[in-house]
């Protein structure tokens, strides 16, 4: 799973040797995620009046 | 990926430590009260019964302590409720405010920070109110950090004069993509958003030793108790000996 809030951890850190990858950017798994926490379309429906 | 330095510059989240009671807090009241109907609010959300004003504070702590917890599956359910309590109102509109940081420094933050707006129903507007919600430096110390959510709201912990929000190492001639990759991420935490790997979804368990030698170098120069604190203890709900990590 690549996130831009995992950094980047070398394998010599691990005991399986592995690492972690280099996150630069927003991933999909972010995207969705802080959809998620703050969603857009909740929003819409509230300003347009629609019932909760 | 070809990157030669093994031990990268490593953000923190300053997390209000469990041992805070804003009860206590006399200076502050309103930001306190928000704070404190804030996580009632949330903590009703959970699904568990929202506890009496007196056991409402052992409730949060007893979810922050999460390293005596064995069972992954409260764990993760925890991890979930700590973020929570800490989001903002959706819809919100943070205000940013530099303390510091010249035009180029101020621009680039600004641009990167506005990613999460494409995707987050939150937008940031920059500043010069005292009180904004987000206090951004440059030079407040050589780390970058940034307090979580609405912890920004807490002035025993960051006073309003004081950021909530560091970058101790981008300058006018840090490359782009170090920009990108330090501030998403710290904005990250300004919205609520923890550690990637305090998430316990998967298994990884550190070289405790390897750890210990790089972050004691450049370019973090830690001491054991901080590499205890930023990465082997934070990032290991199950303690030490027995990790799980999220990758």
């Amino acid at each position: 799973m690549s996130s831009i809030m995992l950094y980047q951890f070398d394998g010599s850190l691990f005991v399986d040797g592995k690492g972690t990858p280099l996150n630069t950017q927003l991933s999909d798994q972010d995207k969705q995620m802080i959809g998620q926490m703050y969603p857009k379309q909740a929003a819409d429906a509230k300003t347009a009046g629609s019932p909760a | 990926m070809a990157q030669q330095n093994p031990t990268p510059h490593i953000c923190f989240d300053r997390i209000v430590p469990s041992s805070y009671q804003p009860a206590r807090a006399t200076t502050h009241r309103i930001a306190t009260s928000n704070y404190i109907a804030t996580v009632r609010q949330k903590t009703a959300r959970l699904a568990v019964a929202p506890p009496a004003n007196a056991t409402l504070f052992q409730h949060v702590r007893s979810i922050q302590k999460l390293g005596s917890l064995s069972a992954s599956d409260p764990v993760a359910i925890a991890r979930m409720a700590v973020i929570d309590l800490k989001k903002w109102d959706n819809g919100r509109s943070l205000r940013c405010r530099f303390l510091d940081g010249d035009d180029f420094q101020q621009g680039k933050v600004k641009d990167k920070a506005d990613i999460w707006c494409d995707y987050a129903n939150i937008t940031f507007s920059f500043v010069d109110d005292p009180d904004a919600e987000v206090r951004i430096s440059f030079q407040a110390d050589p780390g970058s950090w940034s307090a979580v959510g609405t912890d920004c709201l807490i002035t025993d912990y960051f006073p309003q004069y004081q950021p909530t929000m560091n970058f101790g190492w981008l300058r006018d001639d840090t490359a782009d993509e170090e920009y990108e990759r330090v501030v998403v991420h710290e904005f990250g935490h300004a919205l609520g958003c923890i550690h990637e790997h305090q998430s316990p979804t998967e298994n990884l368990q550190w070289n405790a030793d390897a750890v210990y030698a790089a972050f004691s170098g450049p370019p973090n120069y830690w001491s054991k108790d901080d590499i205890d604190h930023n990465i082997l203890q934070k990032y290991s709900p199950n303690g030490i000996s027995a990790t799980r990590f999220d990758t």
